[in-house]
This record gives structure tokens, C-alpha cells and sequence, in this order.
């Protein structure tokens, strides 16, 4: 693997990882609004 | 899986070091142990008297697998040095170098923490506390003090896989009675021959690693019988949530022959010498088996309860 495609595998590897952080949060944040809406009603 | 006491090495280091996946992190959390956390957490849920809303329910599991993964974590993080030394363990992200451990340890605290206060804040308070009881239990007084220090570790450390039943009924009533207890000591009293069964074929890791593993420490024939010993005692009470009048039937008989086919298969294993090269039938059989004999009780339960509703 030479230093270009090292760095492109660095930061393929980096944005999935975000991705994945963000999809969680995502995730986290409308089971927040789920529990509000059960707990507390509309 | 060999056996050969030379070949645990662990894998060359890559020769690139990239950045932690997100597979790693997954990996970091031990989703395959998890899955039967999630399990049987859900099972003590669903067999709980009372409702909960499907909302609440699933952010009740969530939590439970959140925190079980953290506790994870925090054990990869603690046994880095330890897993790079075994075969079974050496491919994990942190023996392997493909994560550094403060990213490990940081994680595991972030999930912890997450689990216990969303399980509060959503669903009840006693369960959080029960949760982070059982993360303390698993990552400190499992991890870090007991495994390293006492052949007993799997008996006491076993507590900490046997509070997900306990943690889901909790969600729903928000007591603690003597179910939710039964349930917590099937699983307790489980975890011994479950994890012997399988220390009896990997003990030449276990050895390596210094890890003072029953068989290890106190031999093949002594490990040999306590696994009989627990199966004869895991029997009643497995049985016990029958004969107080929580389940009905269906449980019953399930226990009773799931159980029974427990003792049987710890029979051959009681009751044989191994010698180097031994490929372990009885003791990979019986491991087998103690998954998914925990997968069927508690699956009978669930049914039971459903039927009796």
C-alpha cells in the first residue's frame, strides 16, 4: 500500500466511523422524542 | 480449536496502523455475549407481571445491551495484555493495536454511563441502579480484582451475566421478589459449569495467559466434578419458580427435561480422564448445549407466561 491509497484507507475508515457515530445519535435522539411522547403524551 | 500449547503467538501487528473502524468499536462491546444478555434481559421483561409500553420496553433492552457492552469495554480496556497472550482473543482490537486502549477505556465509560442514566431518566430508577451495580460488578470486581486472583472467579463473576433478568422485571414492576431473584440464581448457578466446560478445552490458554482458571490451578478431575456438582444443584432450581406457583407448567416440564439433559451430558465429562491430544467431545459438547439449554429455559418461560396471560 503506497502513501496515497494509505491515506485514502485513513480517511475512508475515519468517515465511516462518523457515519456510524452519527447514525447513532441520530438513533438517540428520536428515541428521546419517542420516550417523551409515551411518558408525557403530545 | 487446537490444542497445541506452542501455538498461541499472538497475529503480527499490522504493518499500516488505521484508525478504529466502527467494526472495532462493535467488536470492542462482545456482541455475541450480548446477544444472550439482550436474551435473557428480554425474557425477564416479557415474563414480568404487569405492562409496559413497547417504547419504553425496548429502550429498557437497550439500556441493558448499552450497558453490557461498556462493561465489555472496560474489560477489553483492563485485559489488553492478557487477550494479546490467547488464541481466542488475540484478533480483538486492542491486542491487535488497531485502537489504542484510552479510545477503549473512554468508550466503555461513555456506554456505561449512557445506559444507566437514559435507564433512569426513561424507565425506572431501581433498574438503573441495578444496572450500574452490574457493570461495577462485571468491570471492577470481576475484571480487575477477582479473575486475576482466584480460581472461584468464574462462580463470583458469574453474577455479573446473571442481572439482566433481574434488571428487565425490574423495568416492568419496579420491585425486586423472589422470581426475578430465581431467575438471577438460574443464571448464576449456570455460569460455573458453562464456563468450565469450556476452560477444560482452552486451559493451555488460560495457562499462558496466567489466568487462574480452575483447571489450571485446582486440576482436571476437580474441575471435572464441580461441573457435575453445579449441574445437580442448577436442577431444582431451575425448577423452583414452578414449584412456587410464578410459572406454569410449560416452564416446568421444560426445566425438568432441559435440566435432566444438562446433568446428563456433565455426566461423561464427570466421569473421564483426558490426556494430551484429547479432542474434548463430551466438554465442547456440553458447552454447546449450555447456550442453548439458557436460550430454551428462558424461552419457556416467556412462552409459559404468555400462555398463562
Amino acid at each position: 500500500m503506497n502513501l496515497r491509497e494509505q491515506d485514502e484507507a485513513i480517511r475512508r475508515t475515519r468517515r465511516n466511523r462518523n457515519r456510524a457515530l452519527g447514525l447513532f445519535l441520530l438513533f438517540l435522539v428520536v428515541l428521546f422524542y419517542a420516550i417523551t411522547f409515551v411518558k408525557f403524551g403530545a | 480449536m487446537s490444542l497445541n500449547p506452542a501455538s498461541p503467538a499472538p497475529p503480527p501487528a499490522p504493518a499500516i496502523q488505521l484508525p478504529a473502524d466502527w467494526r472495532d468499536f462493535l467488536a470492542l462491546t462482545k456482541p455475541r455475549v450480548m446477544s444472550l444478555v439482550v436474551f435473557t434481559g428480554l425474557c425477564g421483561l416479557l415474563a414480568a407481571p404487569g405492562h409496559i409500553n413497547p417504547v419504553l420496553g425496548f429502550t429498557a433492552i437497550l439500556c441493558i445491551a448499552l450497558g453490557a457492552g461498556g462493561a465489555a469495554a472496560l474489560n477489553q480496556w483492563w485485559e489488553a495484555d492478557i487477550d494479546a497472550l490467547m488464541k481466542r482473543t488475540a484478533r480483538r482490537p486492542l491486542p491487535t493495536g488497531r485502537m489504542a486502549r484510552t479510545d477503549a477505556r473512554d468508550f466503555g465509560i461513555a456506554l456505561s454511563c449512557a445506559s444507566v442514566g437514559i435507564m433512569g431518566l426513561a424507565i425506572h430508577w431501581l433498574a438503573a441502579v441495578v444496572l450500574a451495580i452490574s457493570i461495577v460488578y462485571y468491570a471492577v470486581v470481576y475484571t480487575i480484582w477477582l479473575k486475576p486472583r482466584t480460581p472461584q472467579n468464574i462462580v463470583i463473576g458469574g453474577g455479573a451475566g446473571a442481572f439482566p433478568p433481574l434488571i428487565g422485571w425490574i423495568a416492568v414492576t419496579g420491585e425486586v421478589t423472589a422470581m426475578p431473584v430465581l431467575l438471577f440464581a438460574i443464571i448464576f448457578l449456570w455460569t460455573p459449569p458453562h464456563f468450565w466446560a469450556l476452560a477444560l478445552f482452552v486451559r493451555t490458554d488460560y495457562a499462558n495467559a496466567g489466568i487462574p482458571m480452575l483447571p489450571v490451578v485446582a486440576g482436571q478431575a476437580a474441575t471435572r466434578r464441580q461441573i457435575l456438582l453445579y449441574s445437580l444443584v442448577l436442577l431444582p432450581v431451575t425448577l423452583a419458580p414452578w414449584a412456587i406457583g410464578g410459572t406454569g407448567a410449560i416452564y416446568g416440564l421444560a426445566a425438568l427435561a432441559l435440566s435432566a439433559l444438562f446433568v446428563v451430558l456433565a455426566l461423561p465429562v464427570a466421569f473421564r480422564r483426558s490426556g494430551d491430544g484429547d479432542p474434548m467431545r463430551p466438554e465442547k459438547r456440553l458447552f454447546g448445549y449450555s447456550v442453548l439449554y439458557l436460550f430454551a429455559l428462558f424461552g419457556a418461560l416467556v412462552v409459559d407466561r404468555m400462555v398463562l396471560a
